[in-house]
């Protein structure tokens, strides 16, 4: 916590805060953030539920914390997935799905995770830290991140009830920001959104960004980023996207993806340099391996000596479309998603 | 990237410099590789696998343990050709946690290898098993079969009474322990076609172990391999007529052959082996592991007499 206060700022003013009985107070503007029952620091003001059914994941946080150890919790899985569909053992608590954080060096720095969900990246990464702070506008997302922090008795993970467009903290004082499925959901406000963040890295701080390929293979074959896409939308001309957005949903398209080169030069012209790229297959989210070039074969070689992952046809597919991608220097420009960092 | 270049500073990746990198504008890459219960970095010298770094994400104990296991193979098999066949260590370094540097070896792994067709299938069968056989046949001194030291070993899977049949392996006197690999799978042998290449993962390396549990865990884990983690596996290696059983079986007789032990016997042990899985898949938190291993176990005891009758 003593951590925390040294760059803790209040998100409305920017004034300087005093901690006092579960409590956070701007000494500016009087203004209060107080932490819940669940160990959440509420900023926010408007829940954003993300998810299948709010009422039984609210049961789940309930039936959750009622538990004294993550060793019940682990015992009792198979009937909190019944309590909830939206939770998954798999999706929220795999710490697999943190790997990719071993491209990087976390170790002692403040990392803040943008959009951290169920903690499926904050928690793994609190090992190594020496602070994480853990950031979500999804209400009993970031209620089911606190209390299974809680749970492993990680005293270093801050849980923020909070937007990303309105961050609590000083300037210069973040090692890391992580953003992972977060950016591509910022539309046209994407460079403003870095230009923020930048403020808030202390000089040589990284952003790590986890984010979809527009000229990833699946979308040459219609299938869509989620419900409220169009197929082949990422190839459209943008006003013609726009048009039939407004025509059938009624509003603007909020999802952005771009191509290697479009994430090179959104985040070049919000400030950021050392701009490197990591191509990982199948996906971002659970990743089989993630590469450091697209331009030495190594991808080519592995696929021909790893199996992928199991053995079905799919993926024995997708592993020789990727193998010819590469023989012709192309799998980079094709790889599905990216790991991204860039430093301020 | 920060780790690399923490890697680059430090000793062991000079060590790799000094002797794999001979120009200035050599490059080094990597390929994250996130399918296992470790994470690893294969890191490429000009297009060339050169080393693996082995990271753990949370059991540090087993990376360092692994390390050590090494270092004593090495030690145990100087002067034995075998040597060449067991993954070098290059040094455990510490990055805030530990990092366990291997020298890169040729090959494909062994259940590749295996999905090329039945004839490959049987080489590498046999080449595996000629690498066990000559595995523990060189490291003979180390032997015993002290009735004491089985029950040591049978007592760390059952606190009261034991079953009958490790109580048959701990009559028996011609089951011995020996150093053992501890966990050996088809996926962990880089084969070639001109044989095995390599050997990987030795983090269940043993001094006491049983190593008739390491030959039936290299046939289980082909079977799973080709069939699946299902009762096909199951049923497929030890209760129907077909290439594979067959190979399965004429495997046991060979190993059972060159150790002077009793088919029949060799038989009645199988469920010791699911012991040995099952107590693994519990460490790992395994379930669909478990779950396998526990239904071979009951197929091993309830069809015991039925095991490779059709062949």
């Amino acid at each position: 916590m003593e951590e925390f206060l040294k760059i803790f700022c209040c998100p409305a003013c920017q004034g300087k805060v005093e901690a006092k009985n579960n409590q956070i107070k701007c000494l500016n503007c009087k203004k209060i953030f107080s932490f819940d029952e669940d160990g959440v620091l509420k900023i926010a003001k408007e829940n954003s539920f993300f998810g299948k059914d709010q009422e039984k994941m609210n049961e789940l946080i309930k039936a959750i914390r009622k538990m004294s150890s993550f060793e019940e919790l682990e015992k009792n899985i198979l009937k909190l997935e019944k309590l909830s569909p939206d939770f998954s053992f798999k999706y929220c608590l795999d710490p697999r799905r943190a790997d990719w954080t071993f491209l990087g060096d976390f170790f002692s720095k403040i990392v803040v995770d943008l959009g951290a969900g169920y903690g499926s990246i904050s928690i793994p990464l609190a090992r190594k830290a020496k602070l994480v702070i853990a950031i979500d506008s999804c209400l009993e997302r970031i209620k089911f991140l606190s209390q299974i922090a809680r749970l492993k008795n990680l005293k270093n993970v801050i849980s923020i009830f909070g937007d990303a467009i309105k961050l609590p903290f000083r300037e210069n004082s973040i090692d890391r920001f992580l953003m992972v499925g977060l950016l591509e959901y910022f539309g046209k406000n994407q460079e403003k959104l870095l230009l923020y963040l930048y403020k808030f890295l202390k000089p040589g701080g990284e952003i790590w960004i986890g984010i979809e390929n527009k000229l990833s293979p699946i979308y040459f074959l219609g299938r869509r980023y989620h419900d409220e896409e169009l197929p082949f939308e990422p190839f459209l001309p943008e006003f013609l996207t726009h048009l039939l957005h407004k025509i059938i949903w009624k509003r603007p398209p909020t999802i952005k993806l771009r191509t290697k080169k479009g994430y090179f030069e959104l985040l070049k012209k919000a400030g950021f340099h050392d701009i490197q790229f990591f191509y990982s297959f199948p996906d971002y989210k659970n990743p089989a391996f993630i590469a450091s070039t697209d331009k030495e074969g190594i991808i080519f070689d592995y696929l021909q000596r790893k199996k992928w992952t199991g053995s079905d046809f799919k993926v024995k597919l997708i592993a020789k479309g990727v193998k010819i991608l590469d023989k012709m220097n192309l799998a980079g420009i094709f790889a599905p998603t990216f790991f991204i960092k860039a430093k301020k | 990237m920060t780790f690399l270049k923490k890697i680059m500073s430090h000793p062991i990746l000079s060590y790799l410099k000094e002797n794999f990198c001979k120009e200035k504008n050599d490059s080094l890459n990597f390929i994250l590789h996130l399918r296992g219960s470790a994470v690893v970095f294969i890191f490429y010298l000009n297009r060339k696998p050169i080393a693996v770094a082995k990271l753990s994400r949370d059991n540090f104990s087993e990376l360092i343990q692994e390390y050590e296991n090494l270092k004593k193979l090495h030690h145990l098999f100087r002067g034995f050709e075998i040597e060449k066949t067991i993954e070098e260590p290059l040094g455990l370094i510490n990055l805030g946690e530990p990092v366990l540097l291997k020298k890169y070896i040729e090959g494909i792994p062994g259940d590749i290898y295996l999905a090329k067709g039945k004839e490959k299938a049987i080489k590498c069968l046999n080449l595996a098993v000629d690498w066990l056989i000559n595995f523990l046949n060189n490291l003979k001194s180390y032997r015993t079969n002290s009735k004491d030291e089985k029950i040591k070993i049978a007592k760390k899977f059952y606190q009261g009474g034991l079953p009958s049949y490790f109580k048959l392996w701990i009559e028996n006197k011609s089951f011995f322990i020996s150093p053992t690999v501890g966990d050996l799978i088809i996926r962990n042998f880089l084969v070639e076609d001109d044989g095995i290449k390599g050997v990987i993962d030795f983090a269940t390396f043993e001094m006491k172990g049983i190593p008739e549990a390491d030959l039936i865990g290299l046939m289980v884990s082909s079977a799973t391999s080709i069939f699946g983690l299902n009762e096909k596996a199951i049923k497929n290696t030890f209760f129907c007529k077909n290439w594979f059983s067959s190979e399965v079986k004429n495997l046991f007789q060979k190993y059972c052959q060159f150790f002077k032990i009793n088919f029949k016997d060799f038989l009645e042990i199988l469920p010791i082996y699911s012991d040995r899985a099952i107590s693994i898949a519990t460490k790992q938190k395994d379930k669909k592991l478990i779950e396998f291993h526990s239904m071979l176990k009951d197929n091993f005891i309830k069809k015991q007499k039925q095991i490779f009758q059709e062949i």
